[in-house]
């Protein structure tokens, strides 16, 4: 296959984006496909089909923009920007804020003009973030987020939260509010150092050490509904 | 030899460099108005920090850094490179005190390079979440530690 050839491949995979009948098309039955987590892996085409459909599901107005492509050996390097909306309405509530952007690289390896292997790089933590300005008042169907965080590769954040009693997570939303040990002990009626013991019980279960970083984490997650 | 293996051999000799703490060279590889991407659309440069100055706080916040080239191609006037960063993270790296953790990275860059051969524009993706992970803002311990 010449350059010109592979990349026009991949502009048809890009343009099929979602529709995962035409698949089979594009990518060979034995795909291998790393990340976007560390370490994720996705073997198959199958595989692939099925969790494009999922972020179908979760995102059906979504478009790519190709920025950058070109092609190598048996390689094509994309350069992306997804936008999309957030579903419009929630139990009738439409949400607020709907758009977001995620920019990411995706590396594919074309072997008998299908593609074989695929690196791809996107900003996981940008899609948590803008999670968060879907409405987070309304509240979210059960198993979104799960869903989602699974995608992710995330799905251990469920288990670790999960780890909190009700008590802790109060103390995590007051964290979330700026407020104080002292603050949080007055409000709920508890000593200074009950609460200090529930702050480093949080920050072992969520293997946390400092506390800067458990104010990122509470915000998160707030943000998907679990705490 | 072409402009493209010349490109991919200027960034082979930096990331080996890089690796070893040599940043004695950069301005010949990368031009003083160079314009960094992160992974974040409309990200640029942290700050008022150059390219230089936040390769330079990597070094020290994670000085036994293991930079491993995956993959490298180019076509015109680009060259992208797949890479693997494994390092400790022993120092201050932007204000976070040293962690001790372990972080395993795989990124890609690509790297525009201007008419003398030097680096005009670059863009970074990794896993940003990853490396939150692996500091300890989501650790992947626990879910290691499960198996065993």
């Amino acid at each position: 296959m010449k350059p010109e050839e592979r990349i026009s491949l991949v502009k048809g995979l890009f343009g099929d984006q979602g529709q995962v009948s035409k698949y089979a098309h594009y990518i060979s039955k034995d795909v291998v496909i790393h990340g976007p987590g560390s370490g994720q892996k996705t073997v198959g085409l199958e595989a692939a089909q099925k969790g494009d459909q999922i972020y179908q599901e979760l995102y059906p107005e979504k478009s790519f923009e190709i920025k950058e492509i070109f092609s190598a050996e048996q390689k094509v390097f994309v350069q992306w920007v997804c936008r999309g909306k957030h579903k419009s309405t929630y139990k009738g509530q439409p949400i607020q804020k709907r758009e977001f952007e995620i920019a990411g690289f995706s590396i594919y390896q074309i072997e008998e003009k299908k593609i074989i292997e695929i690196w791809q790089f996107w900003d996981r933590l940008g899609i948590l973030e803008q999670i968060g300005e879907v409405s987070p008042k309304e509240p979210i169907e059960p198993g979104y987020y799960l869903e989602l965080l699974k995608q992710l590769g995330m799905e251990d954040v469920i288990d670790r939260v999960a780890l909190l009693s009700p008590r802790e997570k109060d103390c995590l939303r007051d964290v979330l509010e700026g407020m104080t040990a002292k603050d949080t002990a007055l409000k709920h009626n508890l000593s200074s150092r009950t609460v200090e013991s529930y702050l480093d019980n949080i920050k072992a279960k969520l293997d946390c050490p400092f506390k800067r970083d458990l104010f990122q984490i509470a915000k998160i997650l707030d943000k998907m509904d679990l705490i | 030899m072409s402009t493209v293996s010349n490109n991919v051999n200027a960034i082979r000799k930096f990331f080996g460099d890089y690796e070893g703490h040599d940043l004695s060279e950069y301005e010949t590889v990368v031009d003083e108005n160079i314009v960094g991407h992160g992974p974040r659309p409309k990200q640029t440069a942290l700050g008022s920090m150059s390219t230089k100055e936040i390769d330079a706080s990597y070094l020290v916040g994670f000085p036994d850094l293991k930079l491993t080239v995956l993959d490298i191609f180019g076509a015109d006037d680009k060259v992208t490179v797949r890479w693997n960063w494994k390092a400790t993270h022993l120092g201050d790296y932007l204000g976070i005190k040293a962690t001790h953790k372990k972080i395993d990275l795989d990124g890609v860059h690509i790297f525009k390079f201007n008419e003398t051969g030097k680096i005009i524009e670059s863009w970074a993706n990794y896993n940003i979440l990853g490396v939150l992970e692996q500091i300890g803002v989501f650790s992947l311990e626990s879910v290691q530690n499960k198996g065993k």
